[in-house]
């Protein structure tokens, strides 16, 4: 049933995460910030993997399309570390606390200075801005009331779900 | 049907997928009888053993197969099953967007002000600041004095340095 060897299929699949990588690494170059996103990538991700499954059952890379089986969650497993990965680095507010303060020499900031570079203010407009830019909110009347869209609501009503299951009760 | 199914070089992976609800059913009852958040990736991590351990036992044992292509598929789609519940699991414990979401269904109509004010659940925005640098003081990645916070933990100093290297390269803003 394996009709290639696991040395073949580990080298297919690294070369499947690498043109993955190229691939991400060119497109984010040329696309803005708000574009940007997990979303974005798995699709990338999938893209990568049918076309380059297919050149390889076409062109014998693979032994067969039963290959695959090993292939594709080995190629999905480097990606999903990948995002846990991205996702740190684009969203943690402390990894962006971090940042901030290995600019300095010495790296470290008081209190006001932290309030300079990254305001709590700032954290939430940044947040509030995607979550109404991705349709999750909708932004009303002169003073700026939000509400949740209806996309927003069943967001959050998974959010409880999951949040009651698990028993927790400080999220955030 | 049943030796076809056997035969599939899926299997491995349908298993994975079919024994998935165990690792969330373990995982939330782990999760419940220890305190959360700190023990919360210990019952995790005992979850997946049993988990991939159930998946071990049924090819082997049951299905009589030890194929690469069903044990390693069963391992991989397991494990990827698994890394995408923990993003998931995180989301749900520490996601900011997610409990900005929620304070605003829980009280619709609020403006920039007081969402910082009833963020989770009235604790406000500081208490997320709070929690934070609780956090990177316990894993040394920081250190906190009376007025000032540092990095200069060798640890500390790195995470943040490949954090801002690579934000610059991917042209990925300020992030956070």
């Amino acid at each position: 049933m394996l009709d290639s060897t696991l040395g073949e299929l580990a080298g297919f699949v690294v070369s499947q995460f690498l043109l993955f990588y190229m691939a991400h690494f060119l497109i984010w170059r040329f696309i803005s910030v708000g574009k940007k996103g997990v979303f974005l990538i798995s699709f990338i991700a999938l893209l990568t993997f049918t076309i380059l499954s297919f050149l390889g059952i076409w062109h014998g890379w693979l032994g067969s399309s039963a290959d695959l089986w090993l292939a594709g969650p080995g190629f999905f497993l480097l990606v999903m570390l990948y995002l846990h990965f991205y996702t740190a680095i684009d969203r943690s507010v402390s990894l962006r606390l971090l940042g901030e303060l290995v600019r300095r020499h010495p790296p470290q900031l008081n209190f006001s200075e932290l309030q300079q570079v990254y305001a709590s203010e700032e954290m939430v407009a940044s947040r509030l801005q995607l979550l109404v830019q991705k349709g999750f909110l909708t932004q009303e009347g002169s003073q700026g009331f939000y509400y949740c869209s209806a996309k927003g609501r069943i967001l959050a009503r998974i959010t409880f779900c999951l949040q009651a299951l698990y028993g927790i009760k400080e999220a955030g | 049907m049943y030796t076809s199914v056997i035969s599939s070089p899926a299997l491995g992976s349908l298993l994975a997928i079919c024994c998935f609800p165990l690792l969330i059913l373990l995982h939330s009852w782990g999760f419940r009888l220890k305190k959360p958040e700190s023990k919360g990736l210990l019952a995790l991590l005992a979850a997946s053993i049993f988990y991939i351990s159930c998946i071990y036992f049924l090819l082997v044992k049951i299905l009589l197969t030890s194929h690469p292509v069903h044990l390693g598929g069963g391992f991989l789609s397991a494990l990827l099953l698994i890394f995408g519940y923990m993003e998931l699991y995180s989301m749900i414990l520490r996601g900011f967007s997610l409990q900005l979401l929620s304070s605003l269904y829980r009280s619709p109509g609020l403006n920039f002000t007081q969402i910082l004010a009833s963020y989770a659940g009235g604790r406000g925005i500081d208490w997320l600041w709070e929690k934070r640098l609780r956090d990177l003081q316990k894993l040394r990645l920081l250190e906190r004095h009376s007025t000032a916070l540092s990095a200069q933990t060798p640890r500390g100093v790195w995470a943040g340095r490949l954090a801002n290297y690579y934000k610059k390269l991917f042209y990925m803003g300020k992030g956070g």
